[in-house]
């Protein structure tokens, strides 16, 4: 199939893979994003060491590593939410689908609605729910209420919180639980409709049940969205990912499939992490 | 807020029924009252009546005295007519002196040399009698119905029973001598000007109680404009030469206040020597204190015999009455603040000399018989007109300053401009003040074209740089950091401005054909006031941008910034986030400013009191000065006697003026306090 990335000034086609033997998983190799040698510094210091991953599509990718690594500074470089940041600077190369997400055609505004994100701290607007969840359309241009009724309803379904909100839409979102508004967040990042959604931390300040929804939720998603999760819980990363990355210090250590990472990984820091016994 | 009590009753003297001729006085501390009867004079120890002085009125030749009047104003002068068509001039005066510390005052009364009024000799009915520095007229009203008039004790007495086509009931002159009021039995005035002594002409009639019910008492207040008319019904009203229209110069007597009736004919009217109060009396006995200017009877004592003659103390704060029988009363009255109702405070007055009901302050004047006016509405009205235009120019840019510091401005010049904007504040506004009154008012009329013209050629100008600056190459920008472009601004207004100071002649000949204030006045009917509105907007405004722009900037800035995240995550521009999100989550702030500076703007005082002119007018007009309550306040209270009206009158509008600033205050925060609710985070 040829796809077009109907916002770039010059279309790129790329050859997709579809169907084909039902046995073999061709997801798996399946490229979405794709970093090569990514330097980034904040100023002068560097906060990211010659990254090299490929993330692969419908899946669910995790991130892990001790406190200060740079799994956020990564996360936030695939959506170029680091060029808020003043003196911020990246090298190298980050391929979504192929096309360059730094390259001077591309459209910050259009690349966000396509690559959306979930904060470690749930953030909702001081709005009512239906307005959180109505933003994003909103600015693409979705104004009546007609077309985005079902765009909410969707969303909301989608991370699993519609039923729990439909008869309080229009009540401030600050009036939910914490595990609701990470949720409507998810729902608000997903009513945009894009392809790769970025999750730092989601559930660090959920409790398990919470925690629990949203790994089903991740489930759910992933057969429409790439999914990239950065994670602190080691039990979450082994339950919700297909492959896993562990950083250290700025430095990608090793990048696999989860269960090997998990079981039988390639780097002795690696294993000291996952088990524990990481200084 | 009038008192009033009586204070005594004694009989003077039994009246003769055939003639019922007498006035009453009193002397300025109320301790000495007078009755002058046709036979005799008699002064009385008040409140007690005892006689103090007694002597008879004779003339020579001798004959019998029939009329009695008193001259208004503040000197005791009255006049007698007599029997044969005389007036007796009478002079009574009272010495003070001091014996032993102890106060005494001591009456005396002459009597003057007698001149004919009427040549034919006939017994005198009515006397006007009335003395000024002018000299002495009196108009006499004789058994045959005639009546004349004579100007001094040598002048010719003239007939003027042709013109009058009525029964005289009632006869007038104002203290100048100029004008002569006729009152007759069908309810008219006649009207005659009788400043040439020898030819009085009579110059109007007015209608002035319906048919038939007769004028019987007529009086002017201090002043002489306006006239207090009593009828035989009982009605009292308040009469007043107003222009016929606006062009014209002439005028009609027109019903100005109506004051509350009597039950029964009105036979006394006595003004008040110092304000626009009187006493009137009936022939019930009943006697009433009326208010002009406010249309307000603040007393009314209840009655006896029919009143024969009414005097309102010299200080308005004692009255004596003298009935038909004889008996005397004396009132002590307190009435500090005549004046003074909520409607002459803020609805419109009908006050003396104006064409209409109008809202005006004017606290005092050079005159006696001045008449205040203290309509506070266009003082709130100054004071709204004053914050409007300040705020008109500080609440956009300061909001917009504040949005573009917190929201784009590089961090390091934010860490200069936020200190230096705040700086502002500090600047006393009485410096601000005279600047704007000194410096800024004779510039801004000199260049009023060019500064019009920069109101749309700076904007212009900032968007034609922005436009260039977007086109200037992406290369030729990195070595600047994002949020210096500020500073490409900064030659750029200054070329602007510039260029439009130095076109400011052939501005004005383009724009306005030669003279811009010659111009505002044929195609908008405005004059163009040096120290203006637009002075103070300028001013002022500049005084409260600090405030608004640090309170709302610090709003901006609390927005948190995961929310500005979140929303860039999901593909807003900063622009987006802006309008959508974080206006909406500061707006409880922001709001907050506006309303800090909305109250900073209503008490502000220096700034207006130096930059407006202080003309309590009411238009909107920006090229208008105005007064605020404040700068009111700061004129006005040294020319405020302590305790006086105007002193109250004061303190009432620093009372105004806080309630506003609670009232919007309270208003402002429950309004912030919803909006918080609806859009803070916490
Ligand atoms: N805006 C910034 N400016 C300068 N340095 C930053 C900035 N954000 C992060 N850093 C630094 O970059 C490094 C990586 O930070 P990052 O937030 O990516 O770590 P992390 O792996 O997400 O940590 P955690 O697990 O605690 O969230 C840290 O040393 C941090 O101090
Ligand atoms: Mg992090």
């Amino acid at each position: 199939m040829l796809v077009q990335l109907s916002s770039m000034p010059h279309p790129i086609a790329i050859h997709i893979h579809e169907g084909g033997d039902v046995n073999e998983k061709p997801k798996a190799s399946e490229p979405k994003l794709v970093l090569r040698d990514v330097n980034f510094y904040y100023g002068r210091a560097q906060a990211l060491f010659k990254v090299n991953i490929t993330v692969p599509k419908n899946q669910v990718t995790a991130f892990i590593g001790p406190s200060g690594c740079g799994k956020s500074t990564l996360l936030r470089c695939l959506n170029r939410l680091n060029d808020l940041v003043e003196g911020a600077r990246l090298d190298g190369t980050i391929l979504l689908d192929g096309v360059d997400l730094y390259s001077s055609q591309v459209d910050v505004t259009d690349l966000r609605t396509r690559v959306g994100m979930v904060f470690q701290k749930s953030n909702p607007f001081p709005k009512p729910i239906y307005d959180n969840v109505a933003y994003g359309p909103r600015l693409q241009g979705i104004r009546t209420r007609a077309d985005l009724d079902p765009i909410v309803e969707e969303s909301l379904r989608g991370a699993g919180l519609w039923d729990e909100v439909k008869d309080r839409l229009w009540e401030s979102a600050l009036g939910l639980s914490g595990g609701q508004q990470q949720r409507l967040c998810i729902a608000r990042a997903l009513a945009v409709k894009p392809d790769v959604l970025l999750m730092d931390e989601p559930c660090s300040a959920l409790d398990p049940i919470a925690t629990g929804r949203i790994e089903e939720l991740l489930f759910a998603l992933k057969d429409a969205l790439t999914i990239v999760i950065v994670t602190h819980n080691m039990q979450q990363a082994a339950r919700v990912s297909d492959s896993t990355g562990f950083f250290l210090m700025g430095e990608l250590i090793e990048f696999a499939d989860t269960k090997k990472i998990f079981t039988t990984p390639d780097d002795r820091r690696t294993e000291d992490y996952i088990t524990g016994r990481f200084g | 807020m009038a008192t009033g009590k009586q204070t005594g009753q004694f009989t003077a003297f039994p009246l003769d029924a055939s003639h019922q001729a007498a006035v009453v006085g009193l002397e300025e501390q109320q301790e000495i009252g007078y009755t002058v009867s046709p036979t005799r004079i008699a002064f009385f120890s008040l409140p007690s009546g005892r006689v103090v002085h007694e002597q008879p009125i004779a003339v020579s030749p001798a004959s019998t005295m029939t009329a009695i009047a008193r001259s208004s104003g503040k000197e005791d002068r009255l006049g007698l007519g007599t029997e044969d068509g005389r007036v007796v001039p009478l002079a009574i005066d009272f010495t003070s002196a001091y014996e032993s510390g102890q106060r005494v005052i001591s009456p005396s009364a002459s009597v003057g040399s007698p001149f004919q009024i009427d040549p034919t000799g006939k017994a005198i009915r009515r006397l006007v009698y009335q003395f000024s520095d002018a000299g002495t007229g009196a108009v006499a009203l004789t058994e045959t119905g005639r009546v004349w008039y004579v100007r001094n004790s040598g002048g010719s007495p003239v007939d003027l029973t042709a013109n009058v086509s009525s029964t005289v009931t009632a006869l007038v002159l104002d203290t100048r001598n100029e004008t002569l009021s006729v009152g007759t039995a069908d309810g008219r005035l006649f009207h005659f000007d009788v400043r040439e002594a020898s030819r009085p002409v009579l110059t109007g009639t007015s209608s002035i109680a319906p048919a038939g019910v007769a004028i019987t008492s007529l009086a002017y207040l201090i002043g002489d404009r306006s006239l207090v008319v009593g009828t035989a019904a009982g009605e009292v009203s308040v009469w007043m030469p107003v222009r016929v229209s606006a062009e014209s110069d002439r005028t009609h007597l027109r019903l100005i206040h109506r004051l509350a009736s009597h039950p029964a004919e009105v036979t006394a009217i006595s003004p008040s020597q110092r304000d626009k109060g009187f006493l009137t009396g009936d022939s019930s006995g009943n006697l009433y204190m009326h208010y002009s200017t406010s249309e307000r009877t603040l007393l009314r004592f209840p009655g006896g015999d029919a009143i024969q003659a009414a005097w309102f103390a010299p200080k308005a704060n004692g009255a004596i009455v003298l009935d038909r029988s004889g008996q005397v009363r004396t009132y002590s009255i307190q009435n500090p603040h005549p004046e003074i109702t909520f409607a002459t405070l803020f609805q419109p007055v009908w006050y003396e000399g104006y064409d209409k009901p109008e809202q005006v302050w004017q606290s005092s004047s050079g005159g006696d018989d001045f008449e205040p006016k203290f309509g506070l509405t266009p003082l709130i009205f100054g004071t709204l007109k004053g914050t409007m235009y300040a705020l008109l120019l500080a609440v956009p840019l300061a909001v917009l300053a504040a949005v573009y510091t917190s929201m784009f401005m590089h961090p390091d010049l934010r860490a200069w401009i936020k200190p230096i904007i705040e700086i502002m504040a500090a600047l006393p506004t009485v410096v601000l003040g005279f600047l704007a009154g000194l410096w800024m008012a004779p510039l801004l009329q000199r260049i009023f074209p060019a500064v019009l013209v920069m109101m749309v050629v700076v904007p212009a100008a900032v968007i034609a740089a922005a436009v260039l600056w977007q086109l200037v190459p992406r290369s030729m920008r990195v070595n600047l950091h994002a949020g210096v472009e500020a500073l490409v601004l900064v030659p750029v207004l200054i070329a602007a401005v510039a260029v439009c100071l130095s076109l400011n002649g052939q501005i004005e000949s383009l724009l306005f054909g030669s003279n811009y204030k010659g111009w505002l006045a044929d195609v908008f009917g405005v004059r163009y006031d040096q120290r203006n509105a637009l002075v103070v907007g300028f001013t002022m405004g500049f005084a409260i941008i600090p405030i608004i722009f640090s309170i709302s900037e610090e709003a901006l800035s609390n927005v948190p910034r995961n929310l500005i995240a979140g929303s860039l995550a999901l593909g807003a521009t900063n622009w987006q986030t802006l309008s959508r999100l974080v206006f909406v989550s500061a707006s409880p702030g922001i709001f907050s400013a506006l309303m800090i500076g909305f109250g900073r703007a209503v008490g502000e005082t220096m700034i207006v009191l130096m930059a407006t002119g202080n003309t309590p007018i009411m238009d909107w007009s920006m090229f208008d000065g105005f007064r605020t309550l404040s700068a009111n306040i700061a004129v006005e209270i040294p020319e405020a006697p302590h305790g006086g009206t105007l002193y109250r009158i004061l303190f009432f509008a620093a009372l105004l003026l806080f309630a506003m600033t609670f009232l919007l205050n309270t208003v402002a925060e429950v309004i912030r306090q919803r909006l918080r609710n609806k859009y803070s985070q916490f």
